[in-house]
């Protein structure tokens, strides 16, 4: 009965193509994974463009193209191949490998694709190298294999998440978050973070990957009229809205001071080795946060700088403190001759008491020259030319209390301008020689600087007085932006140029130019003597010592320049960091006349300590180093900020139900003919109900869930008959005859269709049917009746449920469910 | 009750023509069985036979109303056996009744069978009944000098087989072919039956001493089982109040005709059943093959009387097409007395009925919205 009852229907079906949806099992799978996979691969590749920055140049796009590429065709591929889902992911990171084994790895594997052993070993030395560079270098590093393999698989990985998402999980929208996952990455690293157009070109990755998965899932033939005017207007205006916030939500909320959206949430990545300190200074400016805090207390009369290390070789693109390893003295005895041999005249002593705290660096922070050291423990080493101090076998000044004894020379203007006389003798090429590449630009500007000065010290005080003129401004950011961040020859070029900078490229300024003129220099890393924390400290004298603390915040770079007989003699270049010593004041032509306390000079030090922050208050620094009062508001305003950003995360649960809930409720009132109103009535009602807790099983019909809900109380008598309706216009979309095969059913079987659509739902003799109001509009849900029975589900829903409903709509995790399931 | 109208001689075989001219209805419904029963011209025949009968969905209904209503007057309290026999008839499928005595399951086989214009005959089954006591004979016509078939009771559309597990297999099994393939086989000749055919059986249930338990095979071609169940209080006052001094059978009038039924039985062939609803019987098949409890689970024909019964039901309800909701409320009539049970399920207390319920309680049903995610 049944063959004979196909046979008859068998020629009008044939004549309809088959809806979509049924079909898909048997047809071609067709073109859409290809167009899916084309919509992934431009989003990450767009997203990725803001990774110039964290990479010196574009040399690592091609190769991450390919990779992405290679991922993306192959999970198509799998796609087209009807291989199961679970799978798909497994032959993209295949095919990755062999992607990865053919760009990097051609010679040490088997036909080029395949790894080997010979593959991991070169692997390995690839990793190592990739760990070198983000060890020692500051952003942006340099493209090296290592660092262009790691790039590859991050962004391959990525792809294959957002493939997942969009395709597998057919959830395009959220993969949003993978793209966010890229653009963390110059988030973090980038000190500008992410610029306006690696922004904007993520945002139209993002968009064109929606766009792509908008037509593959909506490709099922039955709208292929397009899309109404409204959509294109509702869309824009979304657009739009989210646009404007993004770019005023960082205005809007305190602690997004600068850049684009993910600055704000920028991570510490913790302290690097620190082997480099010139790698982390500029971080440690920059990053928001303060760490690595110290304390110390000083006889000196003035707070001290804290000297860690010193940087003499101005080769090469990244200058780096070298260690000497070979000329150094183990153990600190030897120590106090080294840094006497250098002083003749006048010399004043002072003892620090140092507390690392959780400071950790191999270098041991502590005030120019030591000549003796006590407490320290752990095997040190120290450089008898720089005077540094190195932790050997893994000291580090980590938790370290330590008193130092320095021996300075009592400066002044005329000891100094009497020692320039002499000329600098028992010094040797590494704090002389410039190096070949040396720009010209340098050594005009300081040729044009020191023009008809002869004595070195006034050359030197011209040039510190050049770099604190308002010409510079001093900026932390601005290297970066400009891309100049960093030392090397080339940096200091760019910097005279730009004139905008921090204390790296001040102090590698007048340490060149010094050398242009003759003085040997060099540059010293460390810490500007800090803040005062209020605390004191009585000596053994019975006097009251103040103490001071010191935090990345104060991390400071600053030239040193030898003077014959009196040894190394900072400088301060820096605008607005540190204090300018007394002998370094710009006003230096009355060298015979002292500096009196009472000088108007707006740099003046005070007796810093006593009163620093008024010192600051003169200062006429942009970025004043914070004072703790600052940093309580700060946090105040970031707590403020957190907790406004929790808010928000968890009203989206919230706002992304009534968004589906609304855009649902425009799709009943359009009123579609073949019946998906009407499902999606009924589907919204049923998430209604999901989020209530009052779900329907996989085994309730909707009649039984209907009924159900009516003898929970949950729907009044009016919503009875609504969800009556809402129930029977979906089982006629569901399983009643299609609508499409009513049409084409021929001159002989016209009749009978017609008859039964028209009967069933219009005659008033069927007592099954009851609710006959939902056929009036000839079978769709209404808005209404969904709206009605909404209200009714909440209305009568515990306080608990409703509260849930509103927190987490259950609901919006059935996409999920389905999936796992 | 069950047989104060056709008395039966228990001592030989109780065959009866229900009061009419076995022949004469045999040989009418044979011209109407010949223009149907073709399979080569049937769409032609349902076509052109079915739109002078001109059944919409109205008079479906007003039909089937009326059928319900005159088993209403009759058996008080039994909507629900009433409907279901009725589905059975427009599936064209078989019934067994099963209850204790006098309940009334012949009653209700009689009056289903007298409220349709067609012709109906009844069969006590006994030990001693024999096949051709079922099918009917060849005699030798003297005056012919020829063997002629003489139909027996099965040639009716409405048989009424009363207590049929009180013959003998071999009997029983004659009933097979006339249910299955709804002919005849005798002597080497093939006679078709009439259209519809409908087999009504009824058997007792705790009556075990000189019964022969109806064979897995036969109990599968009954497309359901029915229990009559004893009616409510109020039902039983008032038919102990009407039935008192004259039975109601003899006041019912036929009020549907035989085409009419046929015309029925062809619009509930056209309800459409959506591919979910395949779906959710398969995997209900499937569900009691794999069940734990169950050492038979439900076979193809069983799903395909399911579908057919379901349609019925719907076409009951006024709806072109078909619901899961129809397939579950169907499912334990038309699956139940197939299934046989594994014996420590047995020894537990269940039954068929009640692991039905706990497949159906637990089955998802047709995953909705293959169509809505087409647009999402």
């Amino acid at each position: 009965m049944s063959a004979t009852q196909t046979d008859r229907r068998g020629p009008a079906s044939a004549a309809v193509p088959p809806i979509a949806g049924p079909a898909k099992g048997k047809q071609p799978v067709g073109t859409w994974p290809w167009v899916l996979s084309a919509g992934i691969g431009i989003a990450v590749i767009f997203s990725a463009f803001s990774l110039n920055g964290v990479f010196l140049g574009w040399g690592w796009l091609s190769q991450g193209t390919v990779s992405v590429a290679a991922v993306l065709a192959a999970t198509a591929g799998a796609r087209v191949l009807r291989v199961p889902a679970a799978l798909i992911p497994v032959a993209g990171i295949a095919v990755l490998i062999a992607i990865l084994t053919l760009m990097f790895f051609p010679g040490d594997s088997f036909l080029g694709l395949v790894p080997t052993t010979e593959t991991l070993d070169a692997l390995w030395l690839l990793l190592l190298d990739a760990n070198q560079v983000v060890v020692s270098q500051v952003a942006p590093v340099q493209t090296t294999p290592g660092t262009v393999l790691v790039a590859c698989v991050g962004l391959a990985l990525v792809a294959l998440l957002i493939d997942t998402l969009a395709a597998t999980l057919q959830m395009p929208a959220t993969s949003g978050l993978g793209l966010l996952a890229v653009l963390l990455v110059p988030a973090i690293v980038k000190p500008s973070s992410v610029d306006g157009s690696g922004y904007a070109a993520a945002v139209m990755g993002y968009l064109v990957l929606l766009g792509c998965a908008h037509w593959v899932f909506n490709r099922s033939g039955d709208d292929a009229g397009g899309y109404s005017a409204s959509q294109l207007n509702r869309a824009v205006a979304i657009g739009a809205a989210g646009l404007a916030a993004t770019l005023v939500l960082p205005v809007a909320v305190p602690g997004f001071t600068s850049g684009l959206f993910p600055e704000g949430t920028r991570l510490s990545l913790g302290t690097s080795s620190g082997l480099n300190p010139m790698v982390t200074l500029g971080n440690d400016l920059r990053n928001p946060g303060s760490v690595g805090r110290m304390t110390y207390t000083t006889t000196d009369e003035e707070p001290v700088y804290l000297r860690a290390v010193t940087l003499e070789d101005f080769d090469g693109s990244t200058w780096e403190p070298e260690p000497r390893e070979d000329e150094r003295v183990v153990g600190l005895d030897s120590i106090g001759s080294s840094a006497r041999d250098q002083l003749r005249g006048q010399v004043s002593f002072s003892t620090t008491r140092i507390d690392a705290g959780d400071f950790v660096s191999p270098w041991l922070p502590l005030p120019y020259a030591p000549v003796e050291i006590s407490g320290l423990a752990g095997q040190w080493s120290v450089d008898p030319r720089t005077l540094s101090i190195m932790g050997m076998d893994q000291s580090t000044t980590a938790d370290q209390s330590y008193v130092v004894t320095s021996i300075a020379p009592v400066l002044t203007p005329q000891t100094l301008a009497d020692a320039s006389a002499i000329p600098p003798d028992a010094l040797d090429d590494p704090f002389l020689g410039l190096p070949e590449d040396t720009p010209d630009l340098i050594n005009e500007t300081a040729d044009e600087i020191t023009a008809g000065i002869d004595n070195r010290y006034r050359k030197a005080m011209a040039i510190q007085n050049y770099l604190r003129s308002a010409e510079f401004v001093y900026s932390e950011t601005a290297p970066v932006q400009g891309g100049y961040d960093g030392s090397s020859m080339d940096v200091v070029a760019r910097f005279l140029e730009e004139k905008s900078g921090y204390c790296v490229h001040y102090s590698a300024a007048m340490a060149v130019m010094a050398r242009a003129e003759g003085i040997p220099s060099r540059i010293a890393v460390g810490y500007a003597p800090g803040t005062a924390t209020g605390d004191t400290v009585t000596n053994r004298t019975g006097g009251e010592m103040p103490v001071f603390e010191v935090d990345s915040d104060d991390a400071h770079a600053w030239p040193e320049l030898y003077f014959a007989g009196l040894g190394w003699v900072k400088f301060e270049p820096t605008t607005s960091r540190g204090v300018v010593p007394d002998y370094a004041q710009p006003q230096t032509e009355d060298f015979n006349s002292d500096i009196t306390p009472g000088n108007l000079n707006p740099e003046a030090p005070e007796n810093a300590g006593s009163d620093d922050e008024e010192t600051e208050g003169q200062d006429q620094s942009t970025t004043a180093p914070r004072t703790s009062q600052d940093k309580d508001s700060n946090a105040g305003w970031i707590t403020a900020g957190v907790v406004a950003a929790l808010l928000a995360l968890m009203a989206m649960p919230h706002l992304l139900r009534r968004r589906i809930s609304a855009s649902r409720l425009g799709a009943v009132r359009k009123k579609y003919d073949d019946g998906t109103s009407a499902i999606t009535a009924w589907r919204e009602v049923n998430d209604t109900a999901m989020d209530h807790g009052a779900g329907a099983d996989p085994s309730e019909t909707p009649r039984t869930f209907t009924d159900r809900l009516g003898r929970a109380g949950l729907l009044g008598l009016e919503a009875s008959k609504a969800m009556r309706r809402l129930s029977r216009a979906y089982e006629r979309a569901e399983y009643g005859r299609p609508v499409k095969e009513l049409v084409p059913a021929g001159p002989g079987g016209a009749a009978a269709p017609a008859q039964e659509s028209s009967g069933v739902g219009g005659h008033s003799a069927f007592d099954d049917d009851g609710g006959h109001g939902a056929f009036d509009d000839g079978g769709h849900g209404s808005a209404a009746d969904v709206v009605l029975v909404n209200e009714a589900i909440d209305r009568n829903s515990t306080r608990g449920r409703r509260f849930r409903a509103v927190l987490l709509p259950r609901s919006l995790w059935r996409p999920w469910r389905r999936t796992l399931s | 009750m069950d047989s104060h109208d056709h008395a039966i001689d228990p001592g030989r075989a109780g065959v009866s023509g229900g009061g009419r001219n076995v022949a004469k209805t045999a040989n009418t419904r044979a011209g109407f069985t010949s223009l149907t029963q073709s399979p080569g011209n049937q769409a032609v025949a349902s076509n052109g036979q079915g739109k002078p009968a001109g059944m919409t969905t109205d008079h479906f209904h007003q039909a089937s109303n009326r059928i319900l209503d005159v088993i209403g007057t009759v058996i008080d309290g039994k909507e629900e056996a009433a409907r279901l026999s009725l589905t059975v008839l427009l599936a064209q499928g078989h019934l067994l009744l099963e209850d204790v005595p006098g309940v009334g399951k012949t009653m209700l086989a009689k009056t289903l069978a007298r409220a349709i214009d067609c012709s109906v005959s009844r069969i006590q089954f006994t030990p001693d009944l024999l096949p051709s006591d079922v099918t009917g004979v060849s005699v030798f016509n003297q005056s012919s000098q020829q063997f002629e078939f003489r139909p027996g009771p099965v040639f009716a559309n409405i048989v009424i087989g009363d207590e049929i597990n009180r013959a003998s297999a071999k009997t029983q099994s004659s009933l097979l072919e006339c249910m299955e393939e709804h002919q005849v086989t005798v002597d080497g000749n093939s006679y078709p039956l009439g259209e519809p055919f409908m087999v009504v059986a009824t058997q007792n249930p705790i009556e075990m001493e000189g019964t022969y338990p109806l064979p897995e095979a036969q109990r599968d071609r009954f497309m359901a089982r029915i229990s009559m169940g004893y009616p409510d209080t109020e039902a039983e006052i008032e038919m102990l109040e009407t039935h008192q001094s004259i039975s109601p059978l003899t006041n019912i009038r036929p009020v549907v005709s035989g085409d009419e039924v046929a015309a029925m039985i062809n619009l509930v062939r056209d309800v459409y059943v959506a591919p979910p609803v395949k779906g959710y019987i398969v995997s209900l098949g499937r569900a009691t093959r794999e069940h734990a409890q169950l050492r038979l689970g439900a076979s193809p024909r069983a799903l395909l009387q399911l579908l057919r019964a379901a349609k019925a039901a719907a076409a009951l309800a006024g709806r072109d097409f078909v619901l899961p909701d129809d397939v579950s409320a169907a499912a334990p009539a038309v699956l139940a007395h197939r299934l046989i049970l594994d014996r420590k399920a047995s020894s537990a207390g269940e039954s068929p009925s009640s692991v039905i319920a706990s497949i159906l309680a637990k089955l998802p049903v047709a995953p909705g919205g293959q169509r809505a995610a087409a647009r999402r």
